[in-house]
């Protein structure tokens, strides 16, 4: 199927990631000097910036901050929104009673959360999870709603047929046909719960997104690009251990013969 | 199982597949249902099997009425539905397992009796079609089902293993005296599988002419080339055609 065997192959395909990457530095590099986007720091400030961020114990202990934001959340949403989802994708009374409230709340975006959240919660610290916990729940949610709907009817039928009840069809049939969809939720809930962070960390008192803002109105601009390249690659990390942990238990996607 | 009998007809929205079918089954006997596409041949299966429910009429098997599909009726379909996900060895351990009675060993047993062994660890879609269906085949007898219904289970493989599949299947049957249903369009495969062979007709479904199949067992495709074949061939052939025409007039 892949073409990707063979030493020669193997090297452009690792290149082609590094390109990319190489490729966004050097059209932002160009766009600072030819004065296309205004105040914008260049590379130089920001690697300058960032030599001297890295070693910078407040920069790590927003990284952790940030890290307790999103992850904690992130578990919540997958042990809500999987079993959620299943129910939801599986029986109708579950769907015809949930979907339209999920679909209602689904668009709004996390800024416009925030007023909510503080007259909700006692503490910022719950308010800024409640909005990471939003951005992961709702893909992980709608994907497993989605994998369960697809699961071909046959299936289901010969597990019936070899003595399977009701509940066995579930573990047999549904959770694991359901899995590649969950995983691809999963993947994009941990995104989102990134992008959602910045927006939340608004009202914290510490965290990446907060360092973003206190950069902003101390005007110190190498640092925000910084931070906001650093949030960029914590949460492309992030969504890659998920997708790597998703693909060991997934090897039966990968055989075809 | 002693009888089973069942009598009923239409579907919801008043297209009757299948209409008043009275059938007795005996225990032990392979009976194949040969007819046009569309003749509600699998809607009969399917109303066995237990994942429909007849509008009319009942089903009993040994006298107990049939509620909802049960290990006692194993199906093997078209394309066959081995679990992806799993392996070969889990597909044919699922059955017993659902029950918690795994026995060691048994999965290899029944692969090597297909003539597959050593593809315990593999996934299903690693296999041949014809390799997949033996797969199917051995999750079946795993279970151990008195009944087994087979809907066109050889009509998707290549004419030459699926000849290997038929004499397979009479193997597995001479050995173990399951009752066994069988659907196809082909009525060479009818005939020279069952004890009887049940010719039905479309629309509504029915079931026309009954042919006992008096060939001596243990049958080989050699069996196929002997004038009483032919006969019984043409005599199912007869009845089929005959049917069609019927029918065309009808639509007429």
């Amino acid at each position: 199927m892949s073409v990707t065997q063979g030493y020669d192959i193997d090297i452009v395909e690792r290149f082609k990631p590094v390109a990319s990457i190489v490729g966004l530095i050097v059209a932002w590099y160009a766009l600072v000097e030819a004065g296309m986007v205004g105040e914008l720091p260049g590379p130089i400030p920001v690697i300058t910036a960032a030599i001297e961020l890295i070693p910078n114990p407040e920069v790590h202990s927003s990284i952790i901050a940030s890290f307790r934001h999103i992850y904690i959340p992130y578990i919540l949403a997958v042990i809500l929104g999987v079993p959620l989802g299943i129910a939801i994708g599986w029986n109708t009374l579950f769907n015809d009673l949930m979907f339209p409230s999920l679909e209602i709340l689904r668009p709004v975006p996390p800024i416009a959360w925030l007023p909510i959240v503080i007259l909700v919660f006692p503490s910022t610290v719950q308010g800024i999870m409640f909005i990471t916990f939003l951005g992961a729940f709702f893909p992980i949610i709608l994907n497993t709603i989605s994998g369960v709907r697809s699961i071909e009817e046959d299936y289901i039928k010969a597990v019936r047929c070899l003595g399977g009840s009701r509940f066995q069809v579930i573990r047999e049939v549904v959770i694991p046909a359901a899995l590649p969809s969950i995983h691809t939720g999963l993947i994009v809930g941990m995104g989102l719960a990134w992008i959602n962070l910045v927006a939340a960390e608004m009202i914290a008192s510490d965290g990446l997104g907060r360092f973003v803002w206190v950069s902003y109105t101390s005007s110190s601009y190498p640092n925000i690009l910084f931070t906001v390249l650093l949030i960029g690659a914590l949460g492309y990390a992030s969504s890659e251990i998920v997708r790597w942990i998703g693909n060991q238990r997934l090897q039966w996607t990968k055989k075809s013969g | 199982m002693q009888g089973l009998t069942k009598i009923y007809d239409p579907d919801g929205e008043h297209v009757t597949a299948i209409e008043d079918i009275d059938l007795t089954i005996e225990a032990g006997e392979f009976v194949s249902l040969v007819g046009p596409s569309g003749c509600g041949k699998s809607t009969l299966l399917e109303c066995i099997a237990g994942f429909i429910e007849p509008s009319h009429g009942q089903m009993y098997i040994d006298g107990g009425r049939i509620d909802g599909p049960g290990a006692d009726r194993g199906v093997v379909f078209q394309e066959n539905r081995l679990l992806p996900w799993k392996t070969i060895r889990e597909n044919i351990d699922l059955g017993p397992k659902m029950r918690d009675g795994v026995e060691d060993g048994r999965a290899e047993e029944l692969l090597s009796k297909m003539g597959i062994e050593g593809t315990g660890s593999q996934y299903p879609t690693e296999l041949s079609g014809g390799m997949q269906q033996r797969a199917e085949i051995a999750r079946l007898l795993a279970n151990d089902p008195e009944i087994m219904l087979m809907d066109e289970p050889f009509s998707a493989l290549d004419a030459l293993t699926k000849e290997i599949m038929q004499e397979l299947l009479l193997d597995i049957w001479e050995e173990d005296n399951r009752t066994v249903v069988f659907i196809t369009h082909d009525v060479e495969e009818a005939i020279f599988l069952a004890d009887r062979v049940l010719i039905m007709t479309a629309g509504p479904g029915e079931i026309k002419e009954t042919i006992d199949v008096d060939l001596e067992r243990p049958r080989d495709l050699d069996v196929t080339t002997t004038p009483h074949f032919n006969e019984l061939r043409k005599e199912a052939l007869g009845h089929i055609v005959e049917e069609a025409r019927e029918a065309m007039e009808g639509g007429q």
